[in-house]
């Protein structure tokens, strides 16, 4: 007998948690008084509603007559339970909120550490062009050939020459030295600091070095990176003209297109006609080309153009296209 | 006392005018030629056989290397690197004590080069023996730039080795083994050949594979009615022979169709000779 009552009013308690589960939901973003008030007065509600069911129902299976002079005793205990219940949805409620909130500060906190990583990472990446670049600067192989040729030059009595090359070296590596790869410098300047290794070379190699520059007046004051041709310059000597037996030329172009500079450097080749297939590859010129397009990237994030092909002369030709820059005030 | 002939080859002018002017002050030294470029370097020294070269590294076409690649064990100078930078090629002849001088150049080095050559010709050291020591050197520094490669092995005979006595133009491929790759040389392509100490130089569609073998296990895989020998330690396809050149004391130099030429030593001039006959019979 009383088995089916407690199965009957457990089943309706169940039931009646429903409307307070539904009414606590809606009033978890209430202000605090309110919410603790509210939620007491629902407590009472349903538990008065709960303990009618529970008498009613009791009153149906045992017919029992004189019960409802107990009402107080079979309320309090009804209140007693819903507020257990209260207090687990609250505390079952604000254990999940916890989690979450634990899982976004260990997800935000691997999302800093990676953010500090990429950081890290191109820095270094940084670091490591600038080196290359300072390698690219003090090659040794071009100042030890560089110091022979003087040593020769001073070994024939030809004091004069031996001279010149001596300040176009001096001045080499005193722009290559004090030129910050990060800046900016006009056109004109960044050539003739070119000029200056390639009359070096231009002794070393005699007839076998042909330079044919033509650079537009507009384009002399354009901004570049500084030493930004050097290295591919020095691929050229290096694949080129040193591969050679008859030597080569090497030529630069430099003029303006609408708001662009645009530089067209080719040289001879080995002879060789590179196959399009191998123009990526760049006959192992790989670095240094590499470096020039992450410079690039660094300079102008993708307002570029850098682009391989076949050279009229037989070589290589890299063009570069930059947006046309000045120096403000001037 | 007879002058020690030399050659010199740099691509730069200047680097040329220097060593020229060093070794002109030298007594014991006659310059017989500059050259330009590797090229000009196996031409002049196969032409004028000299004593000693000095020989830049760095030049376009041959370098250095390749000029001894090519150039015949038995007619090989001494020879004294000239280079500017190369720290491989140094570590490794460091280890094989070959010559080497750095750029820029000074004239204490010239001079202990030029020493230590003329006591190698007082001891009539053998000049064949400069060639394995470079090879052996340049298989050292290859091993320093491919490292964990293989080494350069002994071929092994393609089929069935018990097969000693194969019919005419079935003779077996030649495998080279590189650090990079396993080469399978038909061994008609090849032009020539020569030994330099434990290495085999084989020359074939202007390529030099070198190979670690022994002159008697090579010569048994090639055909003996096509490859003779014509020296020492040279072995030539006489297929290849375009000219031949009489020379002094009875020996001869063979140019074949890459315009190479080969020294026929007296010893085999028999073989070239029954070479010339049988072709004339047709």
């Amino acid at each position: 007998m009383h088995i089916s009552h407690t199965v009957l009013q457990g089943i309706m308690g169940l039931v009646l948690s429903l409307p307070l589960h539904f009414v606590f939901n809606i009033l978890w973003d209430a202000p605090q008084v309110l919410r603790a008030v509210l939620s007491l007065l629902m407590v009472a509600f349903i538990a008065s509603v709960w303990t009618l069911l529970r008498m009613l129902t009791f009153i149906w299976i045992t017919g029992e007559e004189n019960l409802w002079a107990d009402f107080g005793g079979w309320y309090f205990a009804a209140v007693y339970v819903f507020l257990c219940w209260t207090a687990l949805y609250h505390g079952i409620r604000y254990f999940q909120l916890l989690q979450l909130e634990h899982q976004k500060k260990v997800e935000a906190e691997a999302a800093i550490s990676d953010e500090l990583l990429k950081r890290l990472i191109a820095e270094s990446e940084a670091k490591e062009a600038q080196l290359k670049m300072l390698r690219y600067q003090l090659n040794p192989h071009f100042l030890f050939n560089t110091l022979n040729a003087i040593n020769s030059l001073v070994s024939a009595k030809e004091p004069e020459r031996a001279q010149k090359i001596i300040v176009q070296l001096s001045q080499f590596l005193r722009y290559s030295l004090d030129n910050n790869p990060e800046m900016k410098i006009p056109l004109d300047r960044e050539i003739s600091a070119l000029l200056l290794y390639l009359e070096i070379e231009k002794t070393r190699f005699a007839d076998r070095l042909t330079l044919d520059f033509d650079i537009a007046d507009e384009a002399k004051e354009a901004l570049v990176p500084s030493l930004l041709l050097q290295p591919l310059v020095e691929n050229s000597m290096k694949y080129a003209i040193a591969k050679s037996e008859h030597g080569g030329t090497i030529r630069l172009r430099c003029f303006l297109e609408k708001s662009y500079l645009v530089l067209e450097l080719s040289d001879s080749g080995t002879g060789a006609k590179l196959q399009s297939s191998k123009i990526k590859s760049a006959d192992g010129r790989g670095i240094g080309l590499r470096n020039t397009v992450d410079r690039l990237k660094a300079f102008y994030t993708k307002d570029y153009d850098f682009d391989l092909s076949n050279s009229e002369l037989g070589g290589l030709k890299t063009t570069i296209r930059l947006p046309h820059q000045v120096i403000e005030d001037k | 006392m007879t002058k020690i002939r030399t050659i010199i080859a740099d691509d730069e002018p200047l680097a040329l005018n220097l060593i020229r002017s060093y070794l002109d002050r030298q007594p014991t030294i006659e310059v017989i030629a500059e050259c330009k470029n590797g090229r000009e370097a196996i031409d002049q020294v196969t032409r004028l056989q000299p004593d000693l070269i000095f020989l830049d590294i760095q030049m376009p076409g041959l370098t250095g290397f390749d000029v001894i690649k090519q150039l015949q064990t038995d007619i090989m100078p001494l020879v004294v690197f000239v280079t500017a930078y190369d720290r491989f090629a140094l570590d490794a002849f460091d280890v094989h004590a070959v010559d080497y001088i750095l750029k820029p150049l000074e004239e204490a080095g010239i001079e202990r080069a030029v020493s230590r050559c003329a006591e190698r010709l007082g001891n009539q050291a053998d000049s064949s023996q400069v060639k394995p020591q470079i090879i052996n050197a340049l298989d050292d520094i290859d091993a320093q730039q491919h490292p964990g490669g293989e080494d350069i092995s002994a071929s092994e005979p393609l089929g069935d080795a018990s097969n000693t006595t194969p019919e005419p133009g079935q003779y077996q491929k030649i495998v080279v083994k590189d650090r990079s790759a396993i080469t399978l040389l038909d061994q008609y392509d090849i032009d020539w050949v020569d030994a330099a100490g434990d290495y085999m130089c084989i020359h074939a569609n202007n390529v030099t594979h070198i190979m670690r073998s022994t002159m008697k296990q090579l010569i048994e895989q090639l055909d003996p009615s096509v490859f003779k020998r014509v020296h020492r330690s040279t072995v030539v396809n006489l297929s290849r022979i375009e000219k031949i050149i009489p020379h002094t004391k009875g020996e001869y130099f063979l140019e074949l169709c890459n315009q190479e030429r080969i020294k026929v030593s007296r010893n085999y001039r028999s073989t070239i000779l029954a070479f010339i006959e049988e072709t004339s019979k047709g």
